[in-house]
Formats: C-alpha cells, structure tokens, sequence
C-alpha cells in the first residue's frame, strides 16, 4: 500500500498548477475566501471580487409531458469555462458574475440553444432533438469523417466511459468483450502484462495486431517480448482516461486506405478535445487486486521418490518430486542447526530422532500471493469559446503486483488545442506525453520463474522458512553464504526470485500531431496532418550469481528506440452533382517511415554481491545493435457517389511504394468498394414507430501488404568474440529477391435495424476474408545450410458472423434500463501453406513439445503434440502392463486454441443518480495446453495425485501382439490395473502426453461490474463543485470454468500468434475498487 | 493553379521516393558478404561445441558414461529418440552449422586462391562430416549447403561420405602445404596457424576414420597405420579446443551442467574406474550433493574439449597394431594411458603409474583379451565423446549390458541403439529423404552385424 501511493512529484506539480490557476477552481478561493485569504495573500495577491449571482432551472426535453434531460451542458456564453451540467432531475444551478448576459445549453442530439439571461435568476428550457438524430458522424480511415448512415461497411464505436469502467491500466484489455469480432487476450495478471488483441481472427501467419491510430497518427503497439517476464505491449502507453471515443475498424472496406500496416484491421482513437464548458475534472480510483485461479496442490504426500516401490522422504536438494511418503508418517527430528528449517529435518515416525512434532502441508500459495494495489490519479481540465479551445490531462498510475515485488506505474501527460484562425483555415496541434514502466518478476518456462519454483514446491517444504513477509526476509529464502535456500537447486525460490532476479523497464514516449484544414470555396478544401510516435525505452533485467536460469550471474541492458513519422495530405470536394445525386471526392498522399533500434548488451557473474549494474559485472560478454527501416509512399483516393439520401456508393484505390519490396513490385495498387442502401427511406419507414431505419451494407476490399525490413538478401550475423576473434557466420534465413504483396480480399454483407424508435437495435455483419500470397519465412532442410526460406506463401481464411443487439427494454423518468449484446463466431482455415511446406510452427516446441502450428486445411494455431496410440476405432491402445501407450514419433493436432464464439452482454440499469453495470463475457471452447498440471502431476504435487495408492484400469484396449499369461490379447479390452503413481507418470513427457494435458478454456466470466452515484445538485451546489461522482467497480468478480490451471485467459507468449498454452503462467486477478470523481 | 502544384509535388516525391526507398532497405545490421577470417573462429567454436553437447550426451546415455535423470533425457535412457526434440537440434547444429561454414570458407578460399585456408577448413570438414555420417549413416553432402539452389539435397551413402572424409582430409594435407594468398594466424584458434601441426591432425583424423570402418575394411588398419606414421609425434600436439579465454567462453559441459543438468554418471562408468582404482577418476567425475557428473577435467569452466587427442592417436595404433598382427601395440597402448593419465591428473609418480600399466594396460592375453584391454582404455579416453559410443559399435566392447526397460517399437529387441533416427525437419521438408526413419537397431554400412 505504502508503495502505491508515493507522490508522484511531476503529477503532484501538474496538479496544484490546474488546481491553482484554473477559473472555476479560484471560484472555490472566493467562496472560501475568508479561510483562504491567507493563503491568497501569500500566492496570488488579491483575487478580484465579483459580484455574484445564481441562476438555476429545468432542462426537460420537448416531448409531452417532458422528460428532464440528465447531463446537459449549462455555461456562460463568452466564458465557456463559467458552466455546469444538469443533474439527474435536469436541474441546474450556476453561480455566475453579473456580466452574463446569454446562456447556452448543448445537448449531444439535441438543437443548441442560446438563451439571453435578462436579469432572471431562475431559467428553465426544453431542447427539442436535432431532425438528423441518426446521422451520427464517425471518423473513418484517414480521419475522414462520414456519416454513419452512408457506411458501407461495420464500423463500431467504444465511449471512453466505457473503457475506464473497470480501471483497467492497459488499453486493450480495456477492450475486452465490448466490441463484436474483437478478441483480446491478456497474457497474466502481472502488472503491465502484455494483452493481445486480435481483429476478426488471426489472418496473418505473420503479425495479427491492428493498427493502432490516435488523432489521426499511426502509433506503435508492438510488443518487445522475453522469455523471462511479463512485458508490456505498447498501448499501455496510452491512458485510458484521456480517450473520447474509440472506434474500431475491422473489415478490408474500413482500413483499405491506410492500406500496408492496416491489413489487420484499425483501431482509431481519438483523444478528448477541448470545448465550451469543459471545466476540471479530477478522478481518483484504488483497486485492489487478488489472484482468482490457481492449480491445486496435493495436501498428503511429502518430497521423495520411490526407491524400488516404497515412498522415500528426500529433503532439499535431494529431489523435485513430491512422490515421497505420507506427511502422517513423517516427522521432525527438532534439529534447530538443520539450515533448510527451523523445525529440523524431516525423519520417519519411527526414526530414533523423531520428536513428537508433526509434518503438515504449508501453504506456500497463500504466503507468497500478496494483494495487489493500483492507484490512479486522472486531471483535465478543458475550455475554449468556440473559436480556440484547449485540453491539458495528466494522469498517474501506479501498481502493485500479486507477485511480491512487480510493480508497473505510468505518468502520462497530455495538451491539445485548435483554433478557427480564419474563416478558412482551422489549425490543430495535440502532444502526449507518457513515462511508464515497471519491475517485472520472472515467469514462465523459466527456472528462475516464480509459478515454476512455487507450484512444484513440496508441500512438505515452507517457501517462506517461517516468516510472515517472505519477500522481505533475506533469512526465508537465503543462507548466510549467499546461496539460495530452496528445496531443488535448479529451481528457485521464489521468494529468491521476486528479490534477485528483476527486470526494469522505463519507456519515455511523446505522440503528437499538428494540422491543418483550409476551405477554398464550399465545395473544395484541403487538410494536412504530421504527426509522430517517438519512444525510448531502457530495459535492465538481472538474474543474480546464485539465480538458476543462468546458472551464473547474468545482466541484460536493453535499450530500444521507436520513431515514426507519418503525414497525410488530403484534397476533398464535394457537391450536389445533379438534384437527386450527391458526391464526394479526395484525393490524399501519405508519407510513412518508421525506424526501431534495439541494442543489448550482457554481463555475467557480479562482482560485488547484490548489486546489478552492468559495470559490476566480470565480463561483458555479448553486445549488438539492429535498426529497422521502412518507408512507405501512398497515394489514394476516396470517393462517395449518393442517391437522396439513403443509397451510398463509395470507393476507394491506394498505389503504396515500399520499401521493403524489391523496386520492381513498387507501386502495387489495391482498391474497395461498398455500398450502404437505406431501405426504409424509399419504403416510407422513416416515421414508422415499429420499423424506423433498415440499412443493408455490402462491401468488397483488396488490400496490399508489404514485406518485413532486409527481406530480399542473404546476411551473415556476428556472434561472441571466439577467443578475442571476431566471429561471423551465415543467417539461418534465405532472403528472397523476387517477392510480392501480400493481399487480403473482404467480402462484407450486413444490416442495422432498429426497430420502435431506435428502443431496439440489431446490426449483423457476415465476413469472409482470405489473405493470400503471404510472406513467410518457411522452414526449410536444414542440410541446405539454412533454416527457414522467405517466400510467398500461405491462404488463410476467416469467415464470420458479428451481431450486435442494443435495447433498452425501460426507458422511464427515473429508471432506464439498456442492454447491449456482442456476439462473434469466427471460423479459420489455413487454406494453404505453398509447396513443400506441411506446416509452420509458432512458439518453442521446448515446452513440452507442444506448439502451435498452421497446418493446411486446419484452423491458424492448432496445438500440436504428442498423442495417445490408438487403434482405428479411437480405442487407446494398451500394453501387457496396463498402461495407456504413446509413440513419440506419432505427434499431430491435440487441440484448437481458437474459440467457436464469444460474447459480451452489458446491463445497465440508471435510477435517479445511479448507475450499475455489469458486462457479462462467455468464451466457448478455444483449448489450452495446461503444462503446468501436466509438469505438476508428472512431478507428484498436482491434487490429481491424491489417488496415487488407488488402482484404476485405464479404459482402452490392448496393443497388437500384448501377450499376458501366455495367452494373446491383442484388441481385448483392458482389465489390468494400474496406479496413478510416479511410475506411470514417469512413462510419459515431462509435461504429460500433449493431448492428455489438453483442455477446454471456456468460461463465464462477470468482467465488469460497476456502481456508480451522482450526486444530486441539492447536494453538489452546497459544495465548491460542479460534480460530484461515487463508484465502486469490480473486474472479474465471477468465473465459472472448467479449466483446472489457473485462468483461462491467459498466454505463455504474450502479444504474439502463439497462444492457447499456459506453462507456470502467473495467474490473472480479480479486483475491487473505489474511485471518486469530482468536476469543477 | 493548386492542382497543378499538387501534382507537381506529387510527381517530385514519387521520383525522390524510388531511389530513397532502396537505400532504406540496406540492412546496415549484417552484411551480405565477410572475409573467411572472420568466419574460421566460427567454424572451430562450433565444432567444439557441437562435439560437446547434445550428440555427446544421447551416445555417452548409449554408451553408459551418463545416465538420463531428468527431462529429455529421461527418454534417452529407455533407448526412445524424440525425431524433433532430441535429433533436430543436433542435425541443425552440424548444418546450420560447421558445416554450412566450413562449406563457405572453402569455397571462398578456393576462389582467392588461398588453399591454406581451404586446407584448415577441410581438415574440420572431414571431422564433423566423419562425426555425422558416424551417427546416421547415410547424409546430405555433396548436394549439401545450396540454399535456395536444392531445397532437398539427396543423400551420400555413409561409404561415400567416408571415402569424401579420406579425400577431403589428402586434399587439406596438399592444400597446407601449397602457396597460398592468405594464410591463418590468431584466427586458427586452434592452432594459431601452426600448419604443420593441422597436417598431423589430418593424419590422426584419416587414421580414426579408417578404424571406423575396421568391420567393412580388413585393410583399414594398416591404412590407419600408415597415416599414423604422420600424424601427432607428442601429447601437446593434439587437437583440442581451449575454452577460459574470457569468462564469457565456458566450457559447453560446465553449461550443460549449470542449465540443463539431466544426465549424471551412469553406475557403470563409476563402477569400473573403482574397480581399475584408476587415478583419473578425480578428474572424471565430480561429486556434490551425492550426485556424480562429469569431473572438472572435461567441465571446468575453462576446461578444453578434446578433439583428436594423442593418447586417442597411440590406443587406437595399439588397436590397429593388434589386428594388423603387428607389434609394438603395447608400446603404444602404455604411451597412450600414461599420456592421458598424466594429462587429467596433473600428474602422477612413476611408481603409481607403471603399477596402473602393469595392472590394466599389459597385452599378455589372447587376442581377444588383448582387444578388450585395449578398448577398454580407449572407452576410457573417449570419455565424454560421441567416439566412445562409436567405439562400442564397431568393437563390441567394452561389454555393455542393455538397460532392461529399453525394448520399444522404435529400438525392437532393447539393444543397445546402434544409430541415430533423422531428424524431423529431413522427414518433412527434404523430398529426397530415403523413406522411413529408420529404428535405432538398423545398421548402416560400416555397422555390419
């Protein structure tokens, strides 16, 4: 706790400058004046005195009998910051100065209006709503605005409220369940884990993320993953709070325009604005995170292996295994200088040094989980007149992990402004600012990893030697040498490892964009936008002397760098074209470059102990550096014809020069086609209270896509020095200098019905996309000198249904109540993989050789492994001595990671001030590689193990040529009995045979949950504030699942198209928190 | 007026970008081409590695030095082969590898006209060629290491690699001492240039790869002979790989043992170094914690690999000396034990070491008995290399017991496995690959029953 909430002294100075130089803010000075006269003396010197008066009222809406309406914009015309919002019953009070003479209320969906005060003190309204209610605007490719009735294709939109109901700190998973043909995936819940999201399936054999686009600049969401720690996918970067609307781009038609580095689809966000009537806002939240799943350990048997069959205790350092014998049999000989526990070593009940004092199981799951905490801080304050209007945020997170010791904290910083300079020309310019980073502890298929070294601890071994705070006890998991104290030496402690071995990053990133927009006449105008990702981040992870990964002391210094730069020019003109027809036409150029670096550098074994520097090291023993270049040149049209209204034409053509293409393949062209047909327009409908507004939409896209930096040529690499010798050797990869585009063709078809006055909403999208021609580093011999060849290969296809629901089934004066429904069924099929490649592999085979590979014919990721033998009617096979039989050299599909549907349902419910939410998410089937049960039963600590003295007869049926007693049995049902025992398991992989550790990762989960109050005027205007705003918000609150390991969502890889496998994965959280908004 | 500009400003960018957009495609990471002395330190860290690691460590599970304990070489131990997980490292290790390498610097050295290079390199060459072809048989090499040029090299029969082994290896002995452009200095890490001494090896190697074929060729021990006479004249001149350099160049066992420590010594090898009371079993084995690995003779962390050593040179002479029918085998045999014995212990009296001799290195049996004294020496020598294994399959000796548990589908009989399987990465992507993977019981050519 005490962690979490160290000031921030960047975010503390940000926020006592708003707090002290903002006019709404000073309005709390003057009503408190005589307190704080002292204090305004000494700051500011006198502050004006005004004369004051309040106005207040009723905003109602102009239905009979009105209706109030909630959260109306109240504010003084010529001081946009002078203002208020109506509350639940649509009253308002504002404390004003003399001067003011117009009010204006601004209503989204409603007609503006302006009302002169004339020396009322009591002024009340109705709004009438604007005639074109449907016709909202969204920001499509490019940052062009269209109307979302002329859409030709499915476009879907997130309000920033939603993504911060649930407080989550990383953006995409921010996303989770609330868009219909988004799938996100979070890797752990470690602090700033990494999530994957990905677009209307995976499509690519190559990279899946979208493209991440804020304000109009493209932005980098890549993920610079290790094999040791959870790292961050880079829109963590992004602060959830300071997001207005974001609205994903999913098909072809969508993203054709920004054609290569869209391919997977685009998520646009645009960041808030300032505008009339903003005022301050600050918002402060505290979660509190606990670990929600975990495997289960055995609670019976000690650390030992069988010695011939019988059960033997062996101690530290003597075994892994927890085969040993009964605890109820066992212990403690009261040795005090026995160095491993201060009860003694562990003896037979019979054994002359028995004492009385018995072995019992620890619990070392719940020593070492902690609870975790996250503060966060969020300040904006906005304003403008209309003309010029400004936005400056900051925001300070800060986290602690369930892992003792794993923190992540994010200080983001944000300005933004426009300003109508002429009538002609509007100019706008926006800068983020963010600091983020975190320490991250060790996980995963790693020995130094803390799941590892934690869930295969014998129960009969206390992790925690005793002390209540572990992670803060040098003497729980060290000796006074130095060395480790842990029950095997070649895993670690970890409570060793959440201390010693710790990976550091900082990212410092700045965002920002300035444009223009110019107006020649009424039909023609022009439009510039530059704008730029720029990131550094400094990486230290150290594993200390005595640590097990390494074996030796080990330091990594990680440093990489990101810039891009992209800027867009757009010529548009629109017009009547004849009485009926409509059109539209832009003409656009697009400059893209972008230039990673990474460079790292190792040391081994640290000279001074405990301090992990890369000057304390004995020898730096690896050093290298890589650039990464692209550039891409664009040159494209958008244009839309429309008929009256409800028949919408459009299209779109891109020539991309890149790069990263041989010249002779440069500009490769790619085009789209859509066309949006409001049905009920030409029927009539349009004021039909039943059937209001049908749409169908059709559209057909190709795009392009270019190949990844170097590509075309063979290199050699250099390795470590040999000897004080440079060393070079030939890359295992075969370039390939005559490559092509790739391409993804979408065909889309859908429909948005709304139905008894948009009360009822349904919007279904069917897609079918294929990516051909892809560009693949496929695996090759490896006796040609080569490992892998860069080809054009490879179709993968994904068809798929979206449908969407919105109701509001209770639309009262008090009471109102909405739900909203996404539901995506995605089905992929790796069509082909090109000649002479039978499959890809993505993730090490070293984990327990099971991975994820395309296959033709299968869907993209299937997990592929070791089987059970069986014979041709399924029947496993078995041998003379009753056990189930595998062939090592027969692996094949064992499971498929990619769900057959997900859902989100949202209900909220408004009464009076109240607001409660809860947004449902159901996953059905998508199978996961459980290594860690797998490892943990092989090991004799998984429950399952309980069972070991039973006898069971595996189901299945005997081998050919079994012989028992003489007699042939072949193809008989099995009848003899095995035990579940270190000898059965000691048959199979390490992490069981792949396809016995295979399981179903559904599940129901209640991902968000939030109860929020605003407090009424009656209440507010007593106090120097504008609003006032209670919530309690809870994630993951309910998850119902079959899945035996811990959550289900969850990812050995990270943000990478390996997925579906969990092996000693830190488990996922479950949070409660508390968070206060106030508006001044 | 505008549009034209536009256009104008359109033009002039598509024109810059064409020739701007090829420039930022040059990696300036990795270069396209290198000279043969930055890769020749390459090619003999690797060969030392690759004769150090996994390979060693599935025939020394084989050859009973090591017992399985932990992980993927469990299964080894039950005579079970993972075609991706044990044998596609290994064959990537041999050509992604060496061989890739050696291939380049050959050629490359060819092509400048510097056939000191290519001799060095061919040397190295016929070594892990020899090494291969040892354990699979028949393999990719002279349709090997094309790239793009032949996705599916066909393979050479094991007796054509061996006659390529014997060639490569007469090439590089004319090739040292030809005129040559460029000649090696500190980039023979190795040697440091000494070409002389590359010469010797080169004997040493054609002598050991004729002795591996002793059960085809009944010539093949005079043949080894008769290179002998050329080979090592002294201990220091063996070939071997020095690790320590710096403290970032570990000895690849002292890594083996520090990460993946799944094998430890089998009860076998124990047994017999206590029942020879044999002075090197200090520096064999290791003890800590009661578990018993390789000694810090051969996992030091700067302990060097051997290669082709000297006393290896004078056991397998009193070998070759035995079936030729020639004498002066014990001679050699005794220069060879006292060679090693002197080697790994730092140093022993006189007294110690002849009573060793007299004990377990005399030849005053019968011819069989005489054999399997010597080859009980070179198992000894041979400690921690794939050569032991091969050893034990061109002799019979010494006289392994099979594990029990070690009869299934892949290794029929439980035998002691006679091959390695090809690797999974041949099977699926290498169209010539002969058919099926064969099982661990298949003899290949010089394996004759």
């Amino acid at each position: 706790m005490r962690e979490v909430f160290q000031p921030h002294l960047p975010f503390l100075h940000f926020l006592l400058t708003i707090l002290l130089v903002f006019p709404p803010v000073q309005n709390i000075f003057i009503m408190y004046r005589p307190i704080l006269i002292v204090v305004g003396l000494c700051l500011f010197g006198m502050l004006p005195a005004m004369a004051q008066q309040t106005i207040s009222g009723t905003v109602t809406d102009d239905a009979d009998p009105p209706q109030p309406l909630i959260g109306v914009s109240v504010f003084v015309k010529g001081s946009p910051s002078v203002g208020t919002i109506t509350d639940f019953n649509g009253q308002y009070s504002l404390n004003t100065d003399e001067a003011a003479t117009t009010l204006i209320f601004s209503y989204i969906g409603y007609d503006r209006l302006e009302v002169p005060v004339e020396g009322r003190n009591s002024i009340d309204v109705r709004m009438g709503e604007s005639a074109e209610v449907l016709d909202e605007v969204v920001v499509t490719a490019v940052g062009i605005e269209r109307s979302k009735k002329a859409l030709g294709y499915s476009a879907e939109e997130v309000g920033g409220e939603q993504l911060v109901n649930a407080r989550e700190s990383n953006l995409v998973n921010a996303l989770s369940s609330k868009v219909a043909g988004v799938q996100v995936t979070s890797s752990s819940g470690n602090p700033g884990a990494s999530a994957n999201i990905v677009i209307r399936g995976r499509t690519s054999l190559n990279e899946n993320s979208p493209l991440f686009i804020i304000d109009g600049v493209p932005i980098d969401n890549s993920f610079a993953g290790s094999n040791f720690t959870d790292q961050s996918n880079r829109a963590i970067d992004i602060n959830p709070d300071d997001i207005e609307t974001l609205n994903i781009l999913k098909g072809g038609a969508a993203t054709a325009l920004y054609g290569v580095r869209a391919a997977n689809g685009a998520v646009l966000i645009t960041t808030k604005k300032g505008r009339e009537g903003g005022g301050i806002s600050l918002s402060q939240s505290v979660t509190f995170d606990r670990v929600n799943q975990l495997p289960q350990q055995q609670q019976l048997f000690a650390q030992g292996a069988p010695t011939g069959n019988v059960p033997v205790y062996l101690g530290p350092g003597e075994s892994n295994r927890s085969w040993g014998p009964r605890m109820d049999t066992l212990r403690y000989d009261g040795d005090g200088t026995y160095r491993y526990s201060p009860l003694g070593r562990i003896v037979g009940q019979s054994d002359p040094t028995a004492t009385d004092q018995r072995v019992v199981p620890f619990d070392n799951f719940d020593n070492f989980f902690n609870t975790g905490v996250t503060s966060n801080t969020y300040l904006s304050a906005s304003g403008g007149n209309g003309e010029t209007n400004y936005f400056v945020s900051s925001g300070y997170l800060r986290q602690t992990g369930i892992v003792p010791n794993s923190t992540f904290e994010r200080f983001t910083l944000k300005v933004s402004g426009d300003t109508r300079i002429s009538d002609r020309l509007k100019v706008s310019a926006s800068a983020n600012y963010s600091n983020s980073g975190g320490d991250r502890t060790n996980r995963g298929s790693n020995l130094s990893g803390v799941m590892l070294g934690l869930t295969r601890a014998p129960v009969s071994f206390d992790l925690a030697n005793g002390f209540e705070d572990a992670e803060d006890a040098p003497a729980a998991y060290s000796f006074a040498d130095g060395t480790q104290r842990t029950y095997w030496s070649a895993y670690d402690n970890p409570f060793w490892s959440v201390n010693r071995n710790l990976s550091r990053d900082r990212v410092n990133r700045i965002i920002g964009n300035a444009g223009f927009e110019y107006t020649f006449t009424e039909w023609l105008s022009a439009s510039y936008r530059a704008g730029t990702d720029y990131y550094f981040e400094e990486r230290t992870s150290y594993w200390d002397n005595n640590s097990n990964e390494f074996g030796t002391g080990v330091i990594f210094n990680d440093l990489y760098s990101y810039r891009s730069l992209n800027s867009d020019f757009l010529l548009t003109a629109q017009g009547a074209l004849t009485k009926d027809f409509d059109g539209r036409l832009t003409l656009g150029h697009n400059y893209f470059s972008e230039r990673g670096y990474s460079d790292v550098t190792e040391g081994e074994n640290f000279i001074i102990p405990d301090f992990y520097d890369i000057s304390n090291v004995s020898q730096v023993s690896f050093a290298d550096d890589n650039v990464t270049r692209r550039q891409i040149f664009g040159t494209f049209y958008d244009g839309q014809l429309s008929f009256r209204d409800y028949l919408y034409f459009s299209f779109t053509g891109r020539w991309d020069w890149s790069s990263t293409l041989p010249t002779t393949e440069v500009p490769f062209f790619y085009d789209s086609y859509s066309l949006g047909f409001v049905f009920t327009e030409p029927l009539g409908l349009a004021t039909n209270p039943v059937f209001s507004f049908g749409k169908l939409r059709f559209s057909y896209a190709r795009i392009g896509k270019d190949a990844f930096a170097y590509a075309l040529d063979n290199f050699f690499v250099l390795g470590s020095p040999v000897k004080g010798q440079t060393a070079f050797g030939p890359a295992t990869s075969i370039g390939n200098p005559n490559l092509r585009p790739e391409e993804t063709r979408t065909l889309e078809i859908g429909a948005d019905l709304r139905f008894f006055q948009n009360r009822l909403g349904i919007d279904f999208t069917w897609y079918d996309l294929e990516s051909v021609d892809q560009i693949l580093a496929v695996p090759i011999t490896f006796s040609t000198g080569f490992a892998t060849a860069i080809t054009n290969a490879g179709r993968v296809r994904n068809t798929g249904v979206e449908i969407q629901l919105r109701g509001t089934p209770v639309k009262g004066r008090d009471f109102s109540w909405d739900v909203d429904l996404n539901f995506t069924a995605n089905e992929n099929t790796v069509e082909e993989l090109g000649e002479g490649v039978p499959d890809l592999s993505f993730g090490s085979a070293g984990v327990a050789s099971t991975n994820n590979r395309a296959i033709e014919g299968e869907p993209f990721g299937v997990l592929y492994g070791t089987r059970w033998s069986r014979d041709e009617n399924g029947n496993r096979l078995i041998d003379a001595e009753g056990y189930p039989i595998y062939d090592p050299q027969d692996p094949g599909i064992v499971g498929d990671p990619n769900p057959d549907w997900i859902m989100g349902l949202r209900n909220s419910f408004t009464f009076k001030g109240f607001y409660v939410s809860a947004l449902l998410d159901v996953r059905q089937g998508g199978d996961i590689f459980n290594g860690t049960v797998g490892v943990m039963q092989n090991l004799g600590i998984h429950k399952s193990t309980e069972s070991r003295e039973e006898e069971v007869v595996v189901e299945g049926v005997y081998a050919e040529g079994t012989i028992i007693e003489g007699e042939d049995v072949s193809g008989q049902a099995n009848t003899t009995p095995v035990r579940l025992d270190s000898r059965y398991y000691g048959r199979y992989p390490f992490a069981g045979v792949s396809e016995a550790s295979i399981e179903d990762g559904s599940w129901v989960r209640l991902r968000e949950v939030t109860v929020s109050y605003r407090f009424p005027q009656t209440i507010v205007g007593k106090l120097p504030v504008r609003s006032l705003e209670l919530g309690i918000s809870g994630r993951n609150l309910l998850l119902l699942t079959d899945y035996s390991g811990i959550d289900p969502e969850t990812n050995l890889a990270g943000a990478s198209n390996s997925f579906g496998r969990d092996y000693f994965n830190t488990p996922n959280t479950q949070s409660l928190g508390v968070n206060l908004k106030i508006g001044f | 007026m505008l549009l034209r500009n536009i256009s104008l400003f359109l033009l002039a960018t598509i024109i810059l970008a064409a020739c701007e957009l090829e420039e930022t495609n040059i990696n300036p990471n990795d270069p396209t081409d290198v000279p043969v002395t930055v890769l020749l330190p390459t090619a003999m860290e690797e060969t030392a590695e690759n004769l150090s690691e996994e390979a060693a460590v599935i025939a020394g599970i084989f050859s009973q030095y090591f017992v399985g304990v932990d992980n993927r070489a469990l299964t080894v131990e039950s005579y079970l082969l993972d075609e991706a997980f044990n044998m596609n490292p290994i064959w990537q290790d041999f050509y992604n590898g060496p061989l890739n390498v050696l291939n380049i610097i050959i050629e490359k050295s060819e092509a400048a006209q510097a056939p000191h290079y290519a001799g060095v390199a061919k040397v190295l060459m016929a070594l892990n060629l020899g090494t291969a072809a040892s354990l699979w048989g028949d393999i990719p090499y002279t349709q090997a290491f094309q790239g793009g040029g032949d996705f599916s090299p066909d393979y050479d029969s094991q007796e054509d690699v061996y006659r390529s082994v014997q060639a490569l290896l007469d090439e590089a002995i004319q090739d040292l001492q030809s005129e040559s452009t460029l000649s090696p200095g500190d980039d023979d890490v190795i040697y440091q240039g000494d070409l002389a001494l590359w010469a010797k090896a080169a004997h040493a190697l054609k002598a050991r790869y004729y002795m591996h074929t002793i059960k085809r060729d009944a010539e093949a021990p005079a043949k080894a002979l008769a290179a002998m006479a050329n080979a090592f004249q002294a201990p220091g001149e063996g070939l071997v790989y020095a690790y320590g350099f710096t403290e970032a160049e570990q000895n690849p066992w002292f890594i083996y043992f520090k990460n993946t420590p799944y094998v430890e010594i089998d009860a076998y090898f124990s047994d017999l170094l206590d029942e020879l009371d044999d002075p090197r079993k200090d520096g064999f084995i290791r003890r800590s914690f009661g578990l018993e690995r390789v000694g810090d003779f051969y996992a030091a962390e700067d302990a060097s690999v051997p290669i082709m050593t000297y006393p290896e040179l004078k056991i397998l002479e009193a070998e070759a000396r035995l079936r030729a029918g020639e004498g002066g085998a014990e001679a050699a045999l005794q220069e060879g034990v006292r060679a090693h014995i002197q080697e790994v212990t730092g140093g022993i009296s006189d007294t110690e070491l002849d009573a060793y001799l007299d004990a377990h290195a005399t030849l005053d049996g019968d011819g069989t008995a005489n054999l399997r004294t010597v080859l009980q020496q070179l198992y000894l020598v041979h400690f921690t290399q794939v050569e032991g294994w091969t050893d034990y399959r061109r002799t019979g000796f010494p006289e392994l017991e099979p594990n029990p548990d070690g009869s299934n589908p892949q290794n029929p009989g439980g035998g002691i496995p006679r091959r390695f399987i090809y690797p999974q990465n041949e099977r699926l992507f290498n169209n010539s690959f002969p058919a099926e993977n064969p099982n661990l019981q298949d003899r290949f050519w010089w394996d004759a029953e």
